[in-house]
Order: structure tokens, then C-alpha cells, then sequence
């Protein structure tokens, strides 16, 4: 059984819908106040912000008010992880924000390499999976992407301090 | 050039060495991608986008149309074998095909959908060449009136049609268009909503925004979704691919219906391709003579659907072509890809580049071919692709994002967008919004405004513009009627549940 905890969808869509027309004043009080707005014949770079704006106020406040979370079909509830599942999704989420800050240091092939190893060991179910087996696959497979994508396809990726190093 | 000439020219283009390389490499990626849960044919093709950077823009361009067309085949793969649709267009696909496949008719079941998406793909690339050709003399009419209404007009029925409460499209296509008013506008060249970051002068870029909230999105619930990792398909045998002749008989006619279905969504913005199988399942329950077995495991119910969604698929290429307007996240990224190139699409294509237009109508008939030739021998490879664990391929898939979505523009701040749109993504599929009308309503945001601005400096500020033009009243009676239309379909659906609810009870 997965852990997971339960939310109501109507009061989620609503708290989507407040942040919504926050955002909304925000946009349009910067539009306002930094960019012209012109004539009508010869209209601004504020008008379609200011529109943009309205709009997205009208949508945030149709789903602040519908009624019981949307139409029928919509299910009441929703789940997010939780327990062990959260923290497993945090951690790939904080490995992957890690990978591309590092790469540009360290460099794409290695950055992957780790980042590789760190995902596949946090993924795999198997309480007897082995370190070597993990490390290997992710050599492997930051290899194949660095000959394949840079060498022949000489897509441009960061090289990092050991590029005079690698190949 | 007529239409029969500029298709025995595109022929001659799309059979170069090169090209049929291009389409066969795009076709077999695009299944592979279709196969695998996780990502889809938006997030296959903008992985693929800058990797086609490298290549002539005819190749380029026929290999991202291969990996379209190969992930809507492969999506049914997973959808009929385990349940688990590869892509949103598959999801009808699993009803009945997967009670196929309990039933031990999961071979002939691909093959009939295999060659039921082959009918409709060749069919509806009929229609898009008689219809982009068409369409694309009468759009050399177009002024900025014109496009305004096409443009806008075709978001507001994007967000009316594209499933949910209204309420659910309009919110993420407004926070799509906010996103394109970011960086150097097009009209007097201000810089908007920049706050000092240098990296967002040129605009959100359309990539990491797509990745993110199809592809790094769903790897997150698929990350979360244990009882899918689990689930191990059963090899199909060469010797059960061969359907009996009774299903032969049964499906050629679903596959008609699928395929004209199709073709008439894939003209109208949206997820055409979602909404011609939702339709096509509905219409073979409406028509078919086993109408009672479908839900339970009819041929029918496959074979329909399956020509439905890749006959739409198809036809969403004719906006593309005649106009140059991208009404669906894939026809965007071909748009993107066309302007990398140097190429400006729209109604001069056809005049200005034919290679172009015509190299990728004749290789959509060579990629189906080459679909049909790989989906059916190579069931066995497919199969045995969701046989890979989870925790091998998302970690592979999001590497590939990020190399994907870095070499567009060399920037990692392009990634922490990627990261943004799939956080946001995932938020925005639990709680049920759209995700489709925020990457179109990026892409046509720029557009409508500039075509808005440029009819009001043209017209000195008088906004009867908007609706002087015939063209321009046409596009928007149309818009009404869509509307006006899904407005009684809906009616009488909920209308029919209400009476049905109340004859159970």
C-alpha cells in the first residue's frame, strides 16, 4: 500500500484560485506602473498585460466560486505522498535541483553520472540492491549520453574543471 | 503546382537517404517514448526538438513528425497490455483492449490497432493535403484582423473544448499568456517582467515550460505511483499477432468512422487527437452492431478510437501548415523548431519552401508505413521495453530532459523553468486545470497581442477593425457556433444522465 494523504479538491482549487488573483494584482500593478499604456490608436506595452491581468482575475475568481470543486466529473478528493513516499520525492527533487547547479562546476557527464546514481538508488524498491550494479548504470548510461549528444551530436553541454581531464 | 505534383515532389524529397533515415529514427523513438509511461508525445518531441537543430530543416522537421506519429502508436501498446495508456489519447484505447488482452487476443488487438492508426494517418494526410493547400491561399487574405480573430478565437474554443470546467482551461491559459508577455515585446521592443534577469530579456523559451509540465511532471507521479511499477506485461507470440477474419470484418468499418471523426477534430484547436477518440468510442457505442459488447472487450472499441486519434493528429498539421498558427503544444514546437531554421511558416510556405511543406506531407505516408512495418514484427521489443524498472528509466528520462531543455539556449536557468513548470504541472494535474491551454496560450500569446496592437495602430485606434472584414466575421460566427455547440452537446449529456439517474433509481 502506497502512503498517501488526502485532500479535499474544493478547498485546493480555491487556494490555487486566492494565489491566482494575488498574482493577478501583482501583474497588473507592475504593468501599470513600468510599462506606457498609450491611445488607442497607438496602444502601449501595458494594455495587453493590463487585459491579461483582468482575465486572470475573472478565471481565479469562476474557480473560487463553482461549485463543489468543478462539475461531476471531477473527483472530490486528491492525494499527495506522504511518510516515506514524500521524503522519497523530495530527495530526487533535491538531487535533481543539485545535478544542474553542480554541472556547470563539475561538469555534464560527471553531474549526470552522480545525479544517475543518487535517482537510481533512492527509486529502486530492492532492499538488497548493490551499490556496484547502480554505479555501473549510471557510468554507463552518463557515457552513452556524452559520446552520443556531445561527441556526434555536438549538442553543447557544460564541460566543468575536468574537461582537459575527460577524453 | 497542383496537389498531385507537389505530393509526387514531396516523394522525391522525403525519399532521400537522408530523410527516410530522419523519419525511420523519429518513427522508432516516437514508439519507444509511446510506450514508455511517463512521457508523452509533447514531451518526446520537445526532447527531441534541439537534436533536430543539427539537422536540415526538411529532416529535422520529418523526424519530429516521426516521433509524433510513433508515440501515438506506441501509446496504445501499454494501454492494451497493461492497462496504462502511454499518452491521454490511449486512455479509451485501454478500455476494451485490455479486456482484449485478458481474454488472450492481445496480439490481435495491436495488430488491429496498429493497422487502424495506419488507415487513419494515411487517410487524414489525404485530407491535409487537399486542405492546406486550400487554406493556405485563401490565409494570403489575412491581415492583422484576420489572425486576431484566429488566433484569440481559437483560444477561447481551445478553453471551452479542451475537457473540465471552464474555469479549469481559462486559469492555466492566462498564466500561459502572462508567461509569453515576458522578455522584449514584439511591437515597440519594451522589456517586460524581467525583474533585472538577464536570462528572461528573450522570454520564457517554450521548451523547459513543455518538458517540464508533460514530461518532469509526470515522471513525479509516476515516481509516487508504486502499484503501475509493479506490473510486469506477458510476451505476445508472433503466432497471436494474426487477427481471425471476423475481427478483420468487424473493425474495417469502426476504422472509416475513427478516421473521418478524426480528421474533423484535428481542424478545430484543442487536444484533437484526446477528444476524436472520446468521440469516435462514443459514436461506435451510438453505430456499431456489437454495441452491447463494448466496454467489455469488442473489437470495435479499439479499432475506432485508434483511427480516430491519429487521423486527428494528422489533421492538426493543416493550421499548422496553411496559417502558421499552432493550435496544439506539438504544432508549437514544429513552429519553434521552422524558426530556428530561418523559416517564417504560414501561408507562404508553400510557395517559399514546398521542400518543406510537401517533403513532410509525402513522409507522414512513408512514416506510416514504417510505423506499420515496426509496431507489428516488433511487438516483442516494445514489450519488453516496460519491462524496464522504474527506477532505470525516470532517472534516464530526466537527464534527458535536462540535456534537452540546456542545449536550446545554453542556459540553466532554462532548467530551474523546467523544474518550476513540472512542480507546477504536477499541482495543476491533481487539482484537475488544463495543461494544454497554458503551453498554447505561451505560444499564441505574442502573436494575438501583436496582431491586436498592429490592427489598432492600423485602423487609428477604431476597433470596428476587429469585425469589418468578412473573413474576420466568419472566423468569429464559426467560433460562436463551436461554442454554441458544445454548449447543447453538454446540455443534453447532463440532460441524459439526470433521466438515466432517475430511471435507476
Amino acid at each position: 500500500m502506497t502512503p498517501a494523504r488526502s485532500f479535499s479538491l474544493a478547498p485546493a482549487r480555491r487556494i490555487a484560485a486566492l494565489l491566482a488573483l494575488l498574482l493577478s494584482a501583482l501583474y497588473v500593478t507592475n504593468a501599470w506602473q513600468t510599462l506606457s499604456v498609450g491611445r488607442w490608436h497607438k496602444p502601449g506595452a501595458a494594455i495587453f498585460p493590463i487585459a491579461l491581468g483582468a482575465l486572470l482575475a475573472i478565471s481565479a475568481l469562476s474557480v473560487l466560486f463553482e461549485r463543489r470543486g468543478g462539475d461531476g466529473a471531477m473527483p472530490a478528493s486528491f492525494a499527495l505522498p506522504a511518510g516515506s513516499d514524500l521524503r522519497r520525492l523530495l530527495l530526487l527533487l533535491g538531487a535533481f535541483a543539485l545535478y544542474f547547479l553542480v554541472m556547470p562546476l563539475i561538469g555534464n557527464m560527471i553531474a549526470s553520472a552522480l545525479f544517475l546514481f543518487a535517482a537510481m538508488w533512492l527509486l529502486s524498491d530492492d532492499p538488497t540492491r548493490s551499490p556496484m550494479r547502480i554505479g555501473i548504470y549510471a557510468i554507463a548510461i552518463a557515457l552513452s549520453f556524452e559520446l552520443f549528444f556531445v561527441r556526434l551530436l555536438q549538442v553543447q553541454m557544460p564541460g566543468g574543471v575536468f574537461r582537459q581531464w575527460l577524453f | 503546382m497542383n496537389s498531385l505534383q507537389g505530393l509526387l515532389y514531396g516523394l522525391s524529397v522525403a525519399a532521400t537517404p537522408a530523410n527516410l533515415l530522419a523519419a525511420f529514427v523519429g518513427a522508432f523513438a516516437g514508439t519507444a517514448i509511446g510506450v514508455l509511461p511517463g512521457l508523452g508525445p509533447v514531451a518526446g518531441v520537445a526532447l527531441i526538438l534541439p537534436l533536430t537543430f543539427s539537422l536540415d530543416p526538411t529532416a529535422g522537421l520529418i523526424m519530429m513528425a516521426g516521433i509524433f506519429y510513433g508515440s501515438m502508436y506506441g501509446g496504445s501498446t501499454t494501454a492494451i497490455l497493461l492497462n496504462i495508456p502511454g499518452e491521454s489519447a490511449s486512455v479509451v484505447t485501454a478500455i476494451d483492449g485490455y479486456q482484449l488482452a485478458k481474454k488472450g487476443r492481445a496480439g490481435a488487438t495491436l495488430t488491429i490497432v496498429a493497422v487502424g492508426s495506419f488507415v487513419g494517418g494515411t487517410l487524414a494526410v489525404i485530407g491535409v493535403m487537399m486542405f492546406s493547400s486550400m487554406l493556405a491561399k485563401v490565409a494570403i487574405l489575412f491581415g492583422p484582423a484576420e489572425f486576431f480573430a484566429l488566433t484569440a478565437g481559437g483560444l477561447v474554443v481551445m478553453s471551452r473544448i479542451s475537457g473540465g470546467t471552464l474555469a479549469s482551461a481559462l486559469l492555466p491559459m492566462t498564466i500561459g499568456l502572462m508567461l509569453g508577455t515576458i522578455g522584449q515585446e514584439a511591437v515597440t521592443g519594451e522589456t517586460r517582467f524581467t525583474f533585472g534577469i538577464p536570462d528572461l530579456a528573450e522570454g520564457v523559451s517554450l521548451v523547459p515550460v513543455v518538458v517540464g509540465l508533460y514530461g518532469f511532471a509526470e515522471l513525479m507521479l509516476l515516481v509516487e505511483d508504486r502499484a503501475h511499477a509493479a506490473n510486469k506485461p506477458q510476451s505476445v507470440k508472433m503466432r497471436e499477432l494474426l487477427p481471425t477474419r471476423t475481427e478483420w470484418k468487424r473493425a474495417v468499418p469502426s476504422w472509416l468512422r475513427g478516421t473521418f471523426l478524426g480528421f474533423l477534430f484535428g481542424l478545430v484547436p484543442g487536444p484533437a487527437a484526446t477528444l476524436a477518440s472520446f468521440a469516435s468510442y462514443r459514436l461506435e457505442k451510438a453505430t456499431s452492431k456489437h454495441a452491447a459488447e463494448i466496454g467489455s472487450g469488442a473489437i470495435e472499441g479499439v479499432a475506432g478510437p485508434e483511427a480516430a486519434n491519429n487521423s486527428a493528429a494528422t489533421a492538426s498539421l493543416v493550421p499548422l501548415l496553411a496559417l502558421g498558427i499552432p493550435f496544439t503544444p506539438i504544432a508549437a514546437l514544429m513552429i519553434s523548431a521552422m524558426l530556428v531554421q530561418g523559416i517564417q511558416p504560414g501561408p507562404l510556405l508553400i510557395t517559399q519552401h514546398p521542400e518543406i511543406f510537401w517533403g513532410l506531407i509525402a513522409s507522414a505516408y512513408i512514416g506510416n508505413v514504417m510505423l506499420l512495418l515496426l509496431n507489428i514484427p516488433m511487438v516483442g521489443v516494445w514489450v519488453s521495453l516496460l519491462r524496464i524498472p522504474h527506477y532505470l528509466f525516470i532517472p534516464l528520462l530526466l537527464v534527458l530532459s535536462v540535456i534537452g531543455t540546456y542545449s536550446v539556449r545554453n542556459s540553466i536557468f532554462d532548467i530551474w523553468v523546467l523544474l518550476g513548470s513540472g512542480v507546477l504541472g504536477y499541482f495543476f494535474n491533481k487539482m484537475k486545470f488544463q495543461l494544454a491551454p497554458l503551453v498554447v496560450g505561451l505560444i499564441l500569446g505574442p502573436n494575438i497581442e501583436k496582431h491586436f496592437r498592429e490592427a489598432l495602430f492600423l485602423s487609428q485606434g477604431d476597433p470596428w477593425i476587429y469585425v469589418e472584414s468578412p473573413i474576420a466575421v466568419a472566423i468569429w460566427l464559426l467560433v460562436a457556433a463551436i461554442l454554441i455547440a458544445g454548449f447543447i452537446a453538454r446540455r443534453r449529456a447532463a440532460f441524459a444522465e439526470a433521466m438515466a439517474q432517475e430511471s435507476s433509481l
